[in-house]
């Protein structure tokens, strides 16, 4: 058969597949008038930037002169403070995958048992698309995953607590969803926000000792979430005490400083990251787009901690001082 | 005008630009909706309206360079279907009356020719879910729009070269998963 025939016979088909009826020209009205309506309105909730942004576009060389000297300025002092270190991140000591809970000296506290983690069902049935692998990302394995190995007790503290974001009104869904207990990607599962950098932040009511999260962007499809990056912290603004625990957006495009692990493939089983038993209330994870498109999703995100009275406490360390023996 | 300077545009605060992005996509928003919902054409305007509403909304957000556009849409598109059967407690849209939903045509064929045309447009759409979103957009903009190549490179800010490269996978992959999904006679 020739070429244009087959193309005829394609178009045929598609054109009898998509044999809509279409809009009515009154609700194509009606719709283009409200959009043009919901622009004036997101032009009005910004009316800060604009004096701003004209006077940096008035005065362009002036601002690009002052943000090198100001850009420098806080480098240095960056720098300065953390001994030559750029990045903004707080590790965490201890912390490997699948390694033993500690306290934040490192050691082992009471009996240790395997971390419990209800999985969903495995949703993917083909094998991944738009998938570049990069040196980046880590190498998709189906073995099963090391246990981790936490304090008895140890149980999922963020089930219902109350869930905000960067993104507060999110594109579909919303943020309860995320500690629900509903780990399937089905459709009213997850929520998802905005195009670009969004985070999500749990609060877990008290600071208590975490053990590990286990994150589930979406997993109904093979794909690379980018920028993931999860802090804890003792204040919900994230000023005081921030402490990264996972960071894997390699050229810091999020600007919250180099990652050293690793990017990897959604699937059913979440990512299972060992928090070492680090104090917080506050839990904060972010997310810059993904393989498959623009947005950030979100299906479950689970904490395990020990809750007030079932784990160990944090006393303060009391020193018996000798006599001072150096006259006053 | 590219996806990417409409973009810019609207982001300015130009409404004319949030005017030819809407006609540049609405075809491709409805008749996914439609065709998702089988033709129930309220939940149709419903999804479609929440679509480009939270489109205009979040393009602050949008990176233009991040994807194509009508992809980012229709991925809209998919998440509102998603929400619009959640509110409605999983209730079968899909299982709106014809002459109620406007589907209903006084030139459709009755009888044996009905059933082969709501065959194969199951066939087709069942094919066309499975096509990533560029490929899908393509086929249809390029055999139901009749758009040529350039105006499609033009959408996606993409070479003529590139985009016929897209056709040329798409077309392979709809004829052969069409082969298998089709009904025999």
């Amino acid at each position: 058969m020739h070429a244009n025939d087959k193309d005829e016979d394609l178009a045929r088909v598609l054109k009898t597949g998509y044999d809509v009826p279409p809009p009515s020209e009154r609700f194509t009205k009606d719709l283009l008038e409200r959009l043009r309506g919901e622009l004036r309105q997101s032009e009005r909730r910004r009316p800060a930037r604009r004096p701003v942004l004209k006077a940096v576009a008035d005065h362009w060389r002036w601002a690009a002169a002052a943000a090198v000297i100001l850009g420098v300025g806080i480098g240095l002092a960056v720098v300065a403070n953390r001994g030559g270190d750029t990045s903004p991140r707080t590790d965490v000591p201890g912390i490997s995958p699948a390694v033993p809970a500690s306290t934040p000296d490192g050691t082992p506290q009471g009996r240790l048992v395997p971390l419990e983690i209800k999985l969903p069902r495995n949703q993917i049935e083909c094998t991944p698309r738009n998938i570049k692998m990069s040196p980046y990302i880590e190498k998709p394995s189906h073995a099963p995953r090391p246990p981790l190995m936490v304090p008895e007790g140890t149980v999922n503290v963020s089930r219902g607590k109350p869930v905000t974001a960067s993104d507060s009104e999110p594109i579909i869904g919303e943020l309860k969803l995320v500690t629900d207990g509903d780990k399937e990607s089905t459709d009213g599962g997850y929520v998802e926000l905005g195009p670009g950098k969004q985070w999500i932040q749990i609060d877990l009511s008290q600071s208590m000792a975490l053990y590990a999260i286990v994150l589930w962007h979406y997993h109904a499809e093979a794909r690379v979430y980018h920028d993931v990056i999860l802090q804890v912290a003792d204040d919900p603004d994230f000023i005081e005490n921030v402490r990264t625990v996972y960071n894997n957006d390699y050229d810091n495009s999020c600007g919250l400083g180099l990652g050293k692990d690793m990017e990897y493939i959604e699937d059913y089983r979440g990512r299972l990251i060992p928090l070492g038993g680090t104090h917080a209330r506050y839990v904060r994870l972010y997310s810059r787009a993904n393989t498959s498109n623009d947005q950030n999703h979100y299906v479950e995100v689970e904490v395990f901690g020990t809750p007030e009275g079932t784990g160990e406490k944090r006393v303060p360390l009391k020193v018996d001082l000798p006599k001072s023996v150096l006259p006053r | 005008m590219t996806d990417a300077e409409l973009i810019q545009a609207i982001r300015a605060g130009d409404e004319t630009a949030v005017e030819a992005l809407y006609h540049r996509y609405l075809p491709s928003v409805w008749r996914y909706a439609c065709s998702q919902l089988a033709g129930n054409v309220h939940a149709a305007e419903d999804v479609t309206s929440e679509t480009f509403l939270a489109a205009v909304r979040q393009v602050g957000a949008l990176r233009p360079e991040g994807g194509s556009v009508a992809a980012w849409l229709v991925g809209i598109a998919r998440h509102k279907i998603g929400d619009l059967r959640r509110r409605r407690g999983r209730e079968k849209l899909s299982d709106a009356d014809p002459a109620e939903s406007g589907l209903a045509c006084p030139d459709a064929p009755d009888g044996p020719a009905a059933m082969e045309t709501a065959e194969t447009r199951a066939s087709v759409r069942e094919v066309m879910d499975a096509l990533a979103d560029d490929e899908r957009l393509t086929l249809e903009w390029k055999y139901v729009d009749g758009l040529s190549v350039r105006e499609i490179a033009l959408r996606l800010g993409r070479t003529e070269k590139a985009v016929e490269a897209v056709l040329y996978r798409a077309r392979n992959a709809f004829r052969t998963a069409f082969e298998h999904v089709r009904p025999t006679a």
